[in-house]
């Protein structure tokens, strides 16, 4: 990266400061790629994002989870140990045991917790990447189906099976008895909203959303066309809720103005993976075909594919 | 602490030793208060009760002043004689419990807490009070009246003993001439803590910080609640009309039972209000929690769970959610834990109680183990839920959703259900019902205690069935008539209850009941229908099973079934005509006591001897006349035996067969046919008693061996009888040997020559003569075996038969062999008739008459080879090298005998050969035609071939054949190969025939003449039909405008610069759909497409390259993100200049709220920068995209800026801006 320096005498201070610019070229986020077992970069912005060679983090990656900061938390193939890698490496996360078979990443990628089936135990850890934290251990009553957790790290989802066909969201937070937040025979996916503990359920044909301070809300459902959803989201200031479904349509509901606005591509969503932006979303794995992103940043969302690059 | 603000506190202190004073001078009335209470019955079981409120009214003193000093704080403390449970929510033990202050109304209930100060108000001087710190007017109170009491707390200990409930820093205004009222409200206790007698206030206490205030000591302790035993647990009938203390009896049936209610639980109150809905709520459906309903009214009497609340109040800083201070988690729930349920056992109980809906509501809500699982919104059918049974164990939890008022009753019913298959009583089952025992975290309402178990229910038999007898037994004969009928009976094991009863048989016995099902005590018929059953003993059971599922009983059944007699042999096997009684003696087996020997079904006088014998007296009336008598035994139950037959007769030899042999034969039976024959008897023949190999009563068959007739003579035949007896003699005559064997030629073909013919026999002597049909011929050689003789050809002119005889002297004639004569073979027939030169071999098919066997086929003289089908058909396998040439072949018949066959013609014809095609070419896809074949030599049955496969042809003529060629060979483009083949394979030269390509219409692919940078752009694609399978060929460009490099985001979706689509033959396709990518650097984008079909490029002339015109532009951000510390600031630009150069940044800045800037806007040159960016190694491929990264210094804090925003400019233009909020 190229750097400048240039002067700015602000007018609140009496003395000239300089500082070096720079410039580089722009990471939009990595993915990772299952069949290689490693990370990849998706450089540039997305209007013109490319798929970049994988990264060297001297290991093969078993399962990974990718955050938005351009890092990912994952489990080496050989080792079952945890660790964060990224463009500039890899290093262990001390404290997590071997072997996770899960892993469940806060939206703005500052929590997460590692799950272990057969201790039905997740271990949650904060202050990710940089100033990571002793893990945590958290006691399932059940064996969960999926999990999330909040960014502060104190509030983890635990999606658990209810009968035969039913599914239960309960709430573990603060060490306390779970609180049951939702019960519902079709949960495609549950998240939380980004530097909060309101979350967001979704069923397949409706969304809501569990505030803390006001309870319960819809955010949308049938009558607004919605069906198939296989996630939601919401953007990175919670302004908007991203609501993908399986035939390729996608819902932003404005929670401000109510506006509903939609968008759609001929591709098949299976993700919703935040990028490097307020709304920018990844929408498939690399295991389905071109990568699709969904920018909500732009003045009209947009769907847009990922160009190809260096394998 | 001011004076005025003193003098009022040393009033007050001083208040009962200086009251004279005080009252004297009349100028400072003392400040006091009366506390007091409404006693209420409390649950002695509760651990969190809510007692009532303790009320302090206050008089007298002097009331703080606008201007003077802030009111004092003083310390409020209530010490009961039982532990304080109020709940704590917020900070440093702050509890629900609350101090009312003047009694506020709703809408000026204000939370306070003192010990941040805010309610170190200012008095009025009045002592109406004023305790806030904002503007206080007449009509904005804005009063601070409500205080939170602190608890002890296990982990929280902060102020007195658990006994105690401290209110701090409260601003005690005196109210001078009015009153001051304090109210204490949400008071909760534990019941439990207190031994006997009443829950009490027992010490009141105002408190500054200089010393504490005792206040009204004298009328304390002051009653608040009175705890009672509130519930009467009783386990009733299924009806719930009486109490079942030793629990309700379940019959336990094999059958299993469906769902079925056995017991109600009744949870009773013993007064008013001790059962508690969760709030005052009316709202009473039972899937939704019920919502809260506000008690905000100071000194309300509530009748629920919940205390005074007032959600309106929110959260309050480190006091916590004071909006649910005095809310109750949930209502009263009752529990009955279940113990000792089997296994295989469903447990099931109510949703709701008996009254539900109409009267006090209780509700399922929890079945897990506390009965503090979370309102359950729905569970079971609607109506009953299935309890989870662990370990024999279950627990359900119901929860009061509506209280009579009364003391009211919950009734649940209790149920089971289980499958068949319980064969061992279970033991008995027990409940224990009680209060949940809410654990802590859950709040209220709590309990403590545990109830005993009592008995629930004990498993039962029900009454069985008891049959007699233990066994059936019968007996008969196969044949015989059915058995006699015999009797089940069948009572119950308890006399007084019928029982419903069902009988079957379980095996192969064909048992039949008087009635298969009925009700004890019953008596049931059981018979068996041995009809065509054969002999043996058979086993069954019959099963006479409980319909109430108590058991099955089993009573085995035995049939013996005896043989029917069987006459093995009769003695004396036959009788002879006579006047007097025979006794004859019957040998056999089962012949059972009883049984009767039948003469021609009438009954013989029979004696018993052994079951294998006997004898029976023939009466001479029965025997008078030759005849064959019937001989039976029957049983006693009327099965009849096998019939012996017994002839009644004379002894004499009818004939003899046969009566003369050749001397030398082989041995051989001889027949005697006569009377009066009987086993034992003897053959005498010439003398030799010969064993007899068969006896009827009229036929012996004996078997005379060859010595007996080596020498010709007579033998004398006669039979001899077991007492010496003989009959006539016949005689058996021994003829001397002389015999033909064969003739050679036995078959000749007519014709004119003579023939040598030789006869093979025995016994030919000399002066013996042969004659062929009526001509005698004499031999030309002679020896004992062979004859030879010159048969002329007149006798064999035409087709016959000729019988050959020798005659030896006497004259003696020997036996007559046959001489055949056959016809002369006559050809009609040939198949086929022509062939194709060049063919290779053929097989001919000849038909005709007189074909012998033997015969072979010749070619023009030279031998086939042949094989005979019949006398009229006959086939030959012609070579190769005989097909060879075209011309023409004699084809005949030649016998073994060498008469030759008239002849028949066979031609050989040239190969086909082909000159011409019309057509000789069509268009690809193009519709069927005709095609026609010119050449020579062409042959009726020869095939037109396409590529090798067969086209339906007409023969039109040796030089023209016609073909039908469908659509289906048109649809590849190229060179079709064309050639005649004859129908005995031989191919013609073959020629060309051309399919051409159509012309592709209708297909276009547009693309708009510019766009922008950073679009994924369509692209318009247009299709048509087209008779075969399409592939169109998108290939991308891209030139860089002045210079600029290639961006390879540049891509179609597929990821790839060249899109490949595939349209289907004959359909109208779906426009494929294409999207470019336009990168992030000016240029043109040129899109080429090309068509092909069958590999054939076909793009029409008018498919043009498309060229996209991406323009220089203004760069575009996407997105922007700020950090900062103490005095930096960084931002990080994202975005893309698709000239691949920038000039300048333009920064401005928004202050934070409060804060103020000199400068707001800042800007940067950044050509260099962005110049050694795209100009280097790692912005090479960067297309236009780029990250920049700002850094600015701050002179003094950071935080006075709040967010920021950019503009980037390059030579084209400048950006729009993004902006980024600093965190």
């Amino acid at each position: 990266m190229k750097t400048f320096f240039c002067t700015f005498v602000m007018a609140a201070a009496s003395a000239a400061q300089s500082n070096p610019g720079a410039v580089g070229g722009a990471l939009l986020g990595i993915v990772f790629d299952e069949n290689a077992g490693a990370i990849r970069p998706l450089n540039g912005i997305p209007a013109a994002a490319t798929l970049g060679p994988r990264l060297d983090t001297g290991a093969d990656l078993e399962q990974a989870a990718a955050a938005d900061g351009g890092y990912a938390l994952a489990i080496e193939a050989a080792t079952g140990a945890a660790v964060i890698v990224s463009a500039s490496g890899r290093r262990s996360l001390t404290g997590v045991p071997p072997g996770a078979s899960a892993i469940a990443l806060s939206p703005r990628g500052s929590a997460a917790a590692f799950f272990f089936k057969a201790s039905r135990t997740a271990y949650v850890v904060t202050g990710l990447p940089g100033s990571a934290g002793t893990p945590r251990p958290v006691i399932f009553d059940r064996q969960p189906l999926s999990l999330a957790v909040s960014d502060d790290g104190a509030a983890l989802l635990a999606l658990e099976r209810n009968g035969r066909t039913g599914a239960t969201i309960l709430l573990y937070r603060d060490g306390k008895s779970p609180a049951v937040l939702h019960n519902g025979r079709a949960i495609a996916g549950m998240a939380f909203l980004p530097g909060s503990a309101d979350v967001l359920i979704a069923e397949s044909d409706a969304v809501r959303l569990v505030s803390e301070a006001f309870g319960p809300q819809s955010i949308a459902g049938e009558g607004d066309g919605i069906a198939g959803v296989v996630a939601a989201a919401g953007s990175a200031d919670g302004d908007r809720v991203i609501i993908v479904m399986a035939s390729g349509q996608v819902a932003i509901r404005d929670r401000k103005s109510n506006a509903l606005a939609t968008v759609s591509c001929a591709c098949r969503p299976t993700a919703l993976s935040r990028l490097r932006g307020a709304g920018v979303f990844r929408l498939n794995e690399l295991w389905d075909g071109p990568l699709w992103l969904l920018d909500t940043d732009s003045p009209e969302p947009r769907i847009l594919f990922v160009a190809g690059g260096a394998q | 602490m001011s004076a005025r603000h003193l003098s009022l506190w040393t009033a007050l202190l001083l208040a009962a030793p200086a009251s004279t004073l005080i009252a004297q001078t009349g100028t400072i009335p003392p400040f006091t208060c009366a506390p007091s209470a409404k006693a209420v019955p409390v649950r002695a079981e509760g651990t969190t009760e809510l007692v009532a409120d303790v009320v302090i009214s206050c008089t007298g003193g002097i009331p703080f002043i606008s201007d003077g000093p802030p009111i004092t704080p003083t310390d409020i403390q209530l010490t009961f004689n039982a532990n304080v449970t109020s709940r704590i929510i917020g900070a440093a033990g702050a509890s629900e419990s609350l101090l009312l202050l003047d009694e506020p109304k709703p809408g000026a209930q204000f939370p306070c807490d003192s010990r941040t100060g805010v309610c170190a108000g200012i008095g009025n001087g009045l002592g109406t009070g004023y305790y806030g710190n904002g503007p206080q007017t007449l009509t904005a109170p804005n009063n601070r009246n409500m205080f939170q009491g602190l608890v002890n707390a296990v982990t929280q200990l902060t102020k007195g003993s658990p006994q105690t409930i401290t209110w701090p820093s409260v601003p005690v205004d005196p109210p001078g001439q009015g009153t001051r009222t304090f109210r204490f409200t949400n008071l909760r206790l534990d019941a439990t803590s207190v031994s006997s007698g009443p829950l009490m206030v027992s010490t009141i206490r105002f408190t500054t910080a200089n010393a504490p205030i005792p206040l009204l000591a004298a009328n304390l302790p002051i009653v608040v609640a009175v705890p009672q035993a509130s519930l009467v647990a009783t386990v009733r009938d299924a009806a719930s009309a009486s109490v079942a203390s030793l629990g309700v009896s379940v019959p336990v049936s094999l059958n299993g039972a469906t769902l079925t209610r056995y017991a109600t639980l009744r949870f009773a109150g013993t007064f008013g209000g001790a059962d508690k809905p969760r709030t005052t709520a009316a709202f009473i459906n039972p899937d939704v929690s019920p919502a809260p309903a506000t008690q905000n009214v100071p000194g309300a009497a509530f009748t629920s769970e919940s205390g005074f609340f007032n959600p309106g109040l929110g959260t309050f800083g480190p006091g916590g959610n004071l909006g649910a201070a005095g809310l109750a988690d949930a209502g009263t729930r009752y529990m009955a834990v279940f113990s000792g349920i089997p296994a295989g056992f469903n447990l099931y109980v109510d949703l709701y109680n008996s009254t539900a809906a109409s009267g006090p509501t209780g509700r399922l809500v929890s079945t897990d183990s506390n009965g503090a699982g979370s309102f359950v919104p729905t569970i079971g059918n609607g109506l009953i839920a299935v309890l989870p049974v662990n370990g024999g164990t279950a627990v359900a939890t119901w929860e009061v959703l509506r209280g009579g008022g009364a003391a009211d009753q919950f009734d649940f019913g209790v149920y089971l259900a289980y499958a068949a298959g319980i064969t061992t009583l279970p033991p008995a089952a027990g409940v224990q019902m009680r209060y949940a025992p809410f654990p802590q975290a859950a709040s209220f309402p709590l309990f403590s205690g545990v109830a005993n178990t009592q008995p629930l229910f004990s498993f039962v038999q029900p009454p069985g069935v008891v049959v007699a007898p233990g066994a059936l037994l019968y007996s008969g004969t196969a044949g015989g008539r059915n058995p006699a009928s015999q009797s089940l009976s069948l009572v119950s094991t308890v006399a007084t209850v019928p029982v419903n009863f069902n009988l079957i048989s379980t095996g192969s016995l064909p048992i039949q009941f008087q009635s298969s099902s009925g009700v004890t005590p019953a008596t049931i018929g059981v018979t068996l229908n041995t009809q065509g059953m054969s002999a043996g003993t058979y086993r069954d059971t019959i099963t006479a099973i409980a319909a109430n599922g108590s058991g099955r009983t089993a009573i085995p059944v035995t049939l013996t079934l005896n043989s029917p007699p069987q006459i093995s042999s009769i003695s004396p096997p036959t009788i002879l005509v006579g006047p007097t009684d025979v006794t004859i003696t019957l040998n056999g087996t089962n012949f059972f006591p009883g049984t009767v020997v039948q003469w021609n079904g009438t009954p013989l006088s029979t004696t018993f001897v052994s079951l294998a014998q006997l004898t029976a007296q023939v009466p001479a009336s029965l025997i008078a006349a030759p005849n064959v008598a019937t001989v039976t035994v029957v049983t006693q139950d009327g099965a009849q035996s096998n019939s012996v037959s017994v002839p009644v007769g004379t002894f004499t030899i009818a004939s003899i067969n046969p009566s003369t042999v050749t001397a030398g034969s082989p041995g051989f039976n001889l027949t005697i046919t006569g009377t009066g024959f009987v086993s034992g008897d003897g053959v005498n023949v010439g003398g030799s008693i010969i064993q007899v190999a068969s006896v009827t009563p009229t036929q012996i068959v004996v078997t005379i061996p060859p010595n007996m007739i080596a020498q010709a003579g007579s033998l004398p035949v006669t039979v001899v009888g077991p007492t010496g007896l003989q009959t006539n003699s016949v005689n058996l005559t021994v003829a001397p040997l002389f015999r033909l064997d064969t003739i050679s030629p036995s078959e000749v073909t007519a014709t004119a020559v003579s023939f040598p013919l030789t006869i093979s026999g025995v016994g030919f002597v000399t002066g013996a003569s042969v004659k062929v049909g009526s001509t005698t011929l004499q031999p030309a050689s002679q020896n004992g075996t062979q004859i030879t003789v010159a048969v002329p050809a007149s006798l064999i002119a035409g087709p016959g038969s000729l019988a050959v005889t020798v005659t030896n002297p006497g004259p003696v004639v020997s036996n007559a062999l046959s001489l055949t004569v056959n016809p002369v073979p006559g050809l009609t027939g040939l198949s086929p008739t022509a062939g194709t030169a060049g063919s290779g071999a053929v097989t001919l098919t000849i038909t005709g008459t007189n074909l012998p066997t033997g015969a072979l086929v010749q070619w023009n003289r030279q031998s086939l080879t042949t094989t005979v089908v019949s006398a009229t058909q006959i086939t030959a396998s012609v070579p190769a090298s005989l097909m060879a040439t075209a011309g023409q072949a004699s084809i005949t018949v030649v016998t073994t005998d060498s008469v030759s066959s008239n002849a028949l013609t066979f031609t050989v014809n040239p190969a086909p050969a082909i000159t011409a095609l019309g057509p000789s070419s069509a268009s690809l896809g193009g519709a069927a035609f005709n095609l026609t074949v010119t050449g020579t030599s062409l042959t009726s049955g020869s095939v037109v071939k396409w590529n090798g496969q067969n086209l339906n042809t007409t023969f039109v003529s040796s030089t023209q054949l016609t073909a039908q060629v469908p659509a289906g060979l048109l649809a590849s483009a190229g060179n079709a190969t064309v050639g005649v083949t004859t129908a005995d394979g031989v191919s013609s030269n073959t020629l060309r025939f051309t399919i051409n390509l159509p012309p592709l219409t209708g297909v276009s692919v547009t693309a708009p003449a510019s766009t922008s940078s950073g679009q994924d752009q369509n692209i318009t694609v247009t299709l048509g039909v087209y008779p075969v399978d399409l592939v169109g060929t998108v290939t991308l460009t891209f030139a860089g405008d002045g210079g600029l490099p290639d961006d390879l985001a540049i891509q179609f979706q597929n990821q790839s610069r060249v899109f490949t689509f595939t349209t289907p033959a004959g359909t109208q396709p779906a426009p494929p759909q294409l999207v470019v990518k336009t990168g992030t650097v000016a240029g043109v984008i040129t899109l080429t497409t090309s068509f092909t079909a069958g590999g054939v490029d076909v793009t029409p002339p008018g498919i043009v390259p498309q060229r996209i015109q991406v323009g220089r532009a203004a760069p575009s951000l996407s997105s922007a993100t700020c950090t900062r510390d103490t005095s930096t600031i960084t931002m990080v630009i994202d975005g893309f200049t698709n000239t691949r150069e920038a000039t300048q940044g333009t920064f401005d800045f928004q202050a934070a709220s409060g804060a103020t800037l000199g400068t707001s806007e800042l800007v940067a040159t950044v050509t260099p920068l962005f110049s050694a960016f795209f100009g280097g190694t790692s912005g090479a491929g960067a297309g236009g995209v780029f990250r920049y990264i700002q850094g600015f210094t701050v002179q003094g804090s950071s935080t006075s800026i709040a967010s920021l925003s950019v503009k980037l400019g390059n030579s084209a233009g400048t950006s729009s801006a993004v902006s980024c909020r600093l965190p």
